[in-house]
């Protein structure tokens, strides 16, 4: 049955020439769960907006939104409210009450039900989405997770027949995200809830979906059963960032004759030995021998292969002297180590050694874009390390454990270091440390050699160190961008990015994306020694994210250092070279990126498992492209 | 096992003002005696920690307070001793002790109603006179957490970016109205997505309804209105002339027998009420577990 239908919908903004969404006629069954999916400024928030009347944007309007077969304008007040739930992507600002409980009945609240009736559904609901041992706290106290669900519920016990859902997760850990997105699907396969809901992060939500509706410009672009989109998506540039790692991965090699799209990781996993099984036919069953020489020998073909394309993946451009630097990466030990010792500042794409010292676990080749513990031990000098934490300990006040327990690790000069980690493990108490927001109670921090104590204050936040908060709008003082950015004495060149449309607009009304810009351009305006990011990927889509990782880059070639704490394994694989894994206040295990993903089993990327013995060392999509065209042109 | 405070607190409102309210308003030892003993004893129920701190601060507040009166007032017959030519008289100092066991007795009381009201249950009975001010409450509650989290986050973020000084009042001054300044801008933003979730809600379709988690059971009944049954009793004793004392020039009982039965009893019983309540719960309680 048609619950909802859109016919030859145009929406112009008020003082805008062209419309934000044009022509576009669409119908929802009921029971759907429908993914809605486009660039940001595709008009996605804006189409959810207007699917739901008491939050409809001004502006003008024409063509028609059908609920039930009637016109939205027509149903009555109170049935309108109800019958169409929605969640943004706020979760902290869409809370109106000071209590849990108080929040789920606020909308029941509105309608005018009865005591007796509220108590009820708000029983039903705190149990269904295991509220209860939250029920009484206040508002205030949750996380972020716990306020998006309790959004959710709040807005399910008004009972709504379709659900709209606008990047819900996007300010959420990826844990949360999960937790969150499982409970839509549950609500949508259990209670037959129709939904709608637009995402950046398409890993998980993709499998779960039945359709998916994609919207480029404002324009209706594909709509249909979500395999039959992923296939046409895959083929374009502007969505394909947007799939799962695994339809990613089909679309590099689109002339596999896979039976359907893969969406999942296992999918995937059947996509990849397809194409790994072609290729011993064509080498004459040589890649299975190969694989389990691979696993028991030392220097063999695949760690070739893999050296080769992991540094590549660092370099924006491979640039064929580098390739040819790598491939002939049997005698790299010297090569090593004379390029550590000429360009020790900054290490760069060509300095490649790989980790021959170690002669264990040579069958996995380190990642060849950074010098590896061993060999930068040797060359170690105390200046040599941007940042060094030795067995700090912290704790909030006296009557609380400690957050930090002797935590050590050190960031060398002009790398990429990330750490990962789940919520409250520490991660932003460490930077807070390491900038000297925060204070240990013991242990020494210190920043090329100097303890951060002795370096004073207006120097350590002019020349040493700069933080991007995790909220950037924190940092917004003024109405325009133009004054952000002279406030703070730069011209954002340092970014490489055209500034210029955005000078007049509040720093408020830009995307999550542009925001981030800005305030990067601000903190970078000190032209500090070293970069520290809090959690920078929350709320960017995986076109901003890719600019972020490329700009990091930039950063990093220009002899910066670059830390960042986040959860975002997808990311920190894209962009990190080293990785360390932060849990109870301690650092677990700090290894170079590839390293790192193609180790853990569970807190890596959707790639890595692919991958997961059926190639070694792999973090990304690329990874994979780049071991199997490797691969291919060996034979 | 925490009888008292888990009563509907409307019930529970109703019978702090009633205890609270009588020696207030009327001073007489037969109505201050079981007021002091049933504030104490609810205190030690409810309250857990410090006790021992309070009982001390309350003997050290009512020495002082007793000794006001007789050093002022010398009015009185019976002179115990002279201080500088003027006397002390012992009704000034009865009357003194008195006043000092209202305060006391009623600080009792407000001690162990601050303990038991909490924030939600005083918004709930708040909320049954106007449910608007129960709901502005609320909105009001959760924007100060949020704003004064908001401004530290904000403050954090500034000075990791050199941009807050507290080297001179001056620096930290205008430091401290930058941070202000982004917050209150956010806030406004903030204003914005939050009344469209209210109206994504249906926040203004019609009439309101106000739900509370607090329901009036049929205990809740028995309190409130034994309370009020007590309180009017009591108040017709006092208000007959029950419980009078005369305390200058000396201190005399009245001799209306029967109105003030009538006053001292109800006022006994109304002042033990929670105490009772919490003791037959704990004896209750013992039953049941030497049973198990």
């Amino acid at each position: 049955m048609e619950l909802l239908s859109v016919r030859d919908l145009t929406f112009t903004y008020p003082k805008c020439e062209s419309p934000a969404i044009q022509d576009l006629s669409f119908s929802v069954e009921k029971g759907d769960l429908t993914v809605l999916c486009g660039n940001t400024g595709s008009g996605k928030s804006t189409l959810l907006s207007l699917l739901k009347r008491e939050i409809a944007p001004h502006g003008r309007l024409q063509g028609e939104i059908l609920i039930g077969g009637k016109s939205q304008r027509e149903l009555p007040d109170k049935y309108s409210a109800a019958a169409v739930g929605y969640v943004s992507q706020h979760p902290e600002e869409q809370i109106v009450t000071d209590k849990v409980w108080h929040e789920l009945a606020f909308g029941l609240e509105n309608l005018g039900l009865p005591d007796a009736l509220i108590r009820r559904r708000v029983a039903e609901i705190a149990s269904y989405f295991g509220i209860e041992r939250w029920f009484e706290q206040s508002t205030s106290e949750l996380s972020g997770g716990q306020k998006q669900i309790l959004n959710l519920a709040s807005v399910m016990a008004m009972r709504p027949e379709i659900l709209l859902l606008d990047e819900p997760t996007s300010q959420l850990d990826p844990i949360a995200a999960s937790d969150f997105i499982s409970t839509v699907a549950a609500l949508n396969r259990d209670m037959g809830l129709t939904v709608i809901i637009s995402e950046h992060r398409l890993e998980e939500l993709l499998p779960l979906s039945s359709k998916t509706l994609t919207l480029k410009n404002g324009r209706l672009f594909a709509y249909g059963s979500t395999r039959q989109t992923a296939e046409i998506l895959a083929k374009e540039p502007d969505f394909r960032l947007f799939l799962p790692t695994a339809t990613g991965l089909s679309s590099i090699f689109p002339d596999t004759d896979t039976a359907k799209t893969p969406l999942t990781v296992s999918e995937g996993r059947i996509l990849l030995e397809k194409l790994l099984s072609h290729n011993s036919k064509d080498a004459a069953n040589n890649a299975e021998s190969t694989l389990s020489t691979a696993a028991a020998d030392g220097v063999n073909t695949y760690s070739t292969l893999t050296a080769n394309s992991g540094s590549a993946d660092n370099s924006t451009a491979d640039s064929p002297a580098y390739i040819a630097t790598v491939s002939d990466s049997s005698d790299s030990d010297d090569s090593a180590d004379t390029s550590i010792t000429a360009d020790s500042a900054v290490p760069t794409d060509s300095a490649v050694p790989t980790d021959s010292a170690v002669p264990t676990d040579s069958a996995v080749p380190t990642d060849s874009a950074v010098p590896t513990d061993s060999t930068i031990e040797e060359h170690e000098s105390e200046e040599q390390n941007a940042l060094e934490f030795s067995n700090v300990y912290f704790r909030y006040s006296r009557e609380l454990p400690d957050i930090l327990r002797g935590l050590n690790f050190k960031v060398h000069r002009g790398e990429i270091f990330f750490i990962l980690g789940g919520n409250g493990a520490g991660k932003s108490t460490t930077l807070a440390n390491a900038i000297g927001l925060l204070k240990p109670y013991s242990g020494k921090i210190k920043m090329f050699g100097t303890p951060i104590k002795r370096i004073p204050t207006e120097k350590l936040y002019r020349e040493y160190v700069a933080m991007l908060p995790q909220d950037v709008k924190t940092l917004f003082l003024f109405n325009t961008v133009r004054e952000e950015l002279s406030d703070s004495g730069t011209d954002g060149s340092a970014l490489k990015y055209d500034f210029t449309p955005l000078l007049d607009r509040h720093p408020y009304d830009l995307s999550g994306g542009q925001q981030q810009l800005v305030a990067l351009a601000k903190v970078l305006a000190s032209n500090p020694k070293i970069l520290l990011l809090d959690e920078p990927t929350k709320g960017l889509d995986a076109y901003a994210k890719k600019r972020l990782s490329d700009l990091l880059h930039t950063l990093r070639e220009n002899g910066m250092t670059v830390i960042a704490v986040t959860h975002d394994a997808e990311f920190a694989a894209n962009t990190a070279d080293r990785c360390a894994l932060f849990f109870r206040g301690e650092i677990i295990s700090e290894e170079t990126t590839r390293k790192f993903f193609s180790e853990n089993t569970f807190y890596t990327t959707a790639a890595a498992r692919i991958a997961s013995g059926l190639l070694p060392n792999i973090a990304t999509v690329d990874d994979i492209a780049k071991a199997l065209k490797r691969l291919d042109s060996d034979k | 096992m925490k009888t008292f405070e888990s009563y509907n607190p409307v019930a529970i409102a109703v019978y702090f003002l009633s205890v609270a309210l009588i020696p207030m308003f009327f001073m007489s030892p037969l109505i201050l005696a079981p007021s002091v003993i049933g504030a104490v004893t609810l205190f030690s129920f409810t309250v857990k920690r410090n006790r021992a701190k309070t009982h001390l601060i309350m003997l050290l507040l009512l020495i002082p307070v007793s000794l006001i009166n007789p050093f002022y007032s010398h009015r009185g017959e019976t002179v115990l001793f002279l201080i500088n030519d003027t006397p002390f008289t012992l009704e000034a100092l009865i009357y003194g002790t008195l006043s000092a066991l209202t305060v006391i007795t009623t600080l009792y009381w407000f001690r162990s109603f601050s303990v038991i009201m909490t924030e939600d249950k005083l918004l709930y009975v708040f909320g049954r006179f106007s449910p608007r001010l129960a709901l502005t409450l609320s909105m009001a509650l959760r924007y100060v957490a949020l704003f004064t989290q908001r401004m530290r986050q904000v403050e954090a973020a500034q000075k990791a970016n050199g941009n807050y000084k507290s080297d001179g009042i001056i620096d930290s001054l205008r430091s401290g109205a930058r941070v202000f300044n982004v917050t209150v801008t956010w806030a406004l933003e903030n204003g914005i997505i939050t009344a469209a979730s209210m109206q994504a809600r249906a926040y203004g379709t019609g009439k309101r309804t106000s739900f509370s988690l607090f329901r009036f059971h049929t205990r809740d009944v028995i309190l409130l209105t034994s309370t009020l049954a007590l309180l009017s009793v009591t108040v017709a004793g006092l208000a007959l002339g029950g419980a009078e004392f005369t305390y200058y020039p000396r201190f005399t009982a009245s001799n209306r027998l029967i109105p003030t039965l009538l006053a001292v009893i109800p006022y006994i019983i109304l002042s033990l009420i929670p105490s009772i309540i919490e003791i037959e719960e704990r004896l209750k309680w013992n039953y049941f577990l030497s049973e198990i």
